[in-house]
């Protein structure tokens, strides 16, 4: 088990040394192919490999057969990554820089036109204020590439991506609209199994039920001209600020996060209730789509409200989860 | 003899091994501070080489327990003089395990009355 067995089975054999460790830098290589292990675990895995194959050669095994070995003893790379990554990442597997910093790049015209919003008059405390606000946060949460900033980022780049499909049916939007959503959606999406954890999932699905509250929001004001929050009025500015903060009370797996959640899911009911009640005509290619985003938005609230209480830590949650 | 009943004797089964990891982990760390290596090794000796632990699901299960506050990483020069990664038990360990020990008895006490009276 220790140095000294490296001068057995392979002693003094350049090529064979060579070979070892060849083998265990490609064991790693396929480690971090399939999720990006820490520094420390990937030392640690290394380490085992490294006594385990020394201990094999030891009882008399070849150095290349007995590196083979240890990597065959510890698995197959790709399943070890899936188990690290999982326990490692709270809300599903880290982003790589390519994919992190590419969506931060689309997003970032989103953003820009959200600031020019706020400048052009409507100022922080309005629906764009906030949104540059939440953007801002997700743009820097991105690109730090914590692991509960992509799936709010995906549920929420679907959600404005049907939003505006939604404007390019009614012909208030324009298509191309849809290419930075579109595009930060490829960047974020968990395209293998088990990329986003029951906690990622909750965080998802609340950001849905913002995307249904914000567009009830939008519409309310839209329809008046000035926020005076009706007819769709109540519910949809209980469940906008609600899953703002069920949202934040998932990133710190609090169990008021949960209880949030639910109120949020009670207020989209709500809403849908005053929404379905309107006394103006709209049309059904508008007001179908409208309904089902509220409604949705209502069922994934819940949802994420059981979820959210299954996966919370405690009460008040942790800030241990914000930075990884 | 069928082959559900072949592959018993053969084996333990996958869901006994997966209950019994966090007692296992937390009895031997309990003991004396180890590392992943070690850890497997003394499993083994434990069980007589019955209990074959996947080694490289050993970490993510003992990184989960150091999530939940159960045990703590430490850095270490090892024998090779390479730095090692070792884990000893935190106070909230001490007390699962006490909880774990209280759980297994019950299981353990109830299953030998069970098969004594079969």
């Amino acid at each position: 088990m220790t140095d000294s067995s490296d001068d057995k089975n392979g002693e003094g054999d350049p090529t064979s040394d060579a070979s070892g460790e060849e083998v265990i830098a490609t064991y790693k290589r396929e480690l971090v192919a399939e999720a990006e292990l820490a520094r420390g675990d990937l030392d640690e895995i290394e380490d085992h490999l490294r006594v385990l194959a020394s201990e094999l050669r030891d009882r008399g095994m070849p150095r290349i057969e007995a590196t083979l070995e240890a990597c065959r003893r510890l698995g197959e790379p790709r399943a070890v990554a899936r188990e690290h990554a999982r326990v490692r990442s709270p809300f599903g597997a880290r982003l790589t820089k390519l994919r992190a910093y590419s969506a931060v790049a689309l997003i970032m015209p989103i953003l820009i036109q959200a600031a020019h919003g706020v400048a052009a008059g409507s100022g922080l405390l309005s629906r764009s204020g906030m949104e540059l606000a939440l953007s801002m946060v997700l743009v820097v949460a991105l690109a730090a590439r914590v692991t509960w900033a992509r799936p709010i980022v995906l549920a929420g780049m679907i959600c404005f991506s049907l939003e505006i499909l939604l404007g390019v049916n009614a012909g208030v939007a324009h298509p191309l609209w849809l290419v930075p959503y579109v595009g930060t959606v490829m960047f974020v999406m968990p395209w293998r199994r088990s990329e986003l954890t029951a906690s990622g999932l909750a965080l998802a699905l609340q950001v849905w039920s913002y995307a249904g509250a914000s567009f009830a929001l939008n519409f309310a004001i839209t329809t008046h001209g000035r926020a005076d929050w009706r007819p769709v009025s109540y519910g949809a500015v209980v469940a906008f600020f609600t899953t703002v903060i069920a949202t934040t009370g998932g990133v710190l797996r609090a169990r008021w996060g949960a209880v949030a959640g639910l109120v949020s899911a009670v207020a989209l009911v709500a809403a849908v209730g005053e929404f379905a009640m309107l006394p103006y005509y709209f049309p059904l290619h508008f007001q179908i789509p409208a309904m089902a985003l509220l409604g949705s938005g209502a069922l994934a609230a819940a949802i994420s409200a059981m979820l959210s209480w299954r996966e919370a830590r405690s009460l008040f949650g942790t800030l241990r989860y914000v930075l990884q | 003899m069928p082959r559900a009943v072949r592959h018993a004797k053969e084996r333990i089964a996958k869901d006994l091994i997966a209950a019994s990891a966090t007692p296992l982990l937390l009895a031997i760390l309990h003991k004396s501070p180890s590392y992943g290596y070690a850890i497997i090794q003394a499993v083994r000796d434990l069980s007589g080489g019955e209990l074959e632990w996947s080694e490289g699901m050993l970490y993510p299960v003992l990184h989960r327990l150091e999530e939940q506050g159960l045990i703590e990483a430490y850095e270490q020069i090892g024998e090779t003089g390479r730095k090692r990664r070792y884990y000893r038990l935190r106070p909230d360990g001490r007390k699962a395990l006490q909880e774990e020990r209280r759980q297994w008895d019950i299981v353990t006490t109830a299953l030998a009355k069970a098969i004594k009276h079969a």
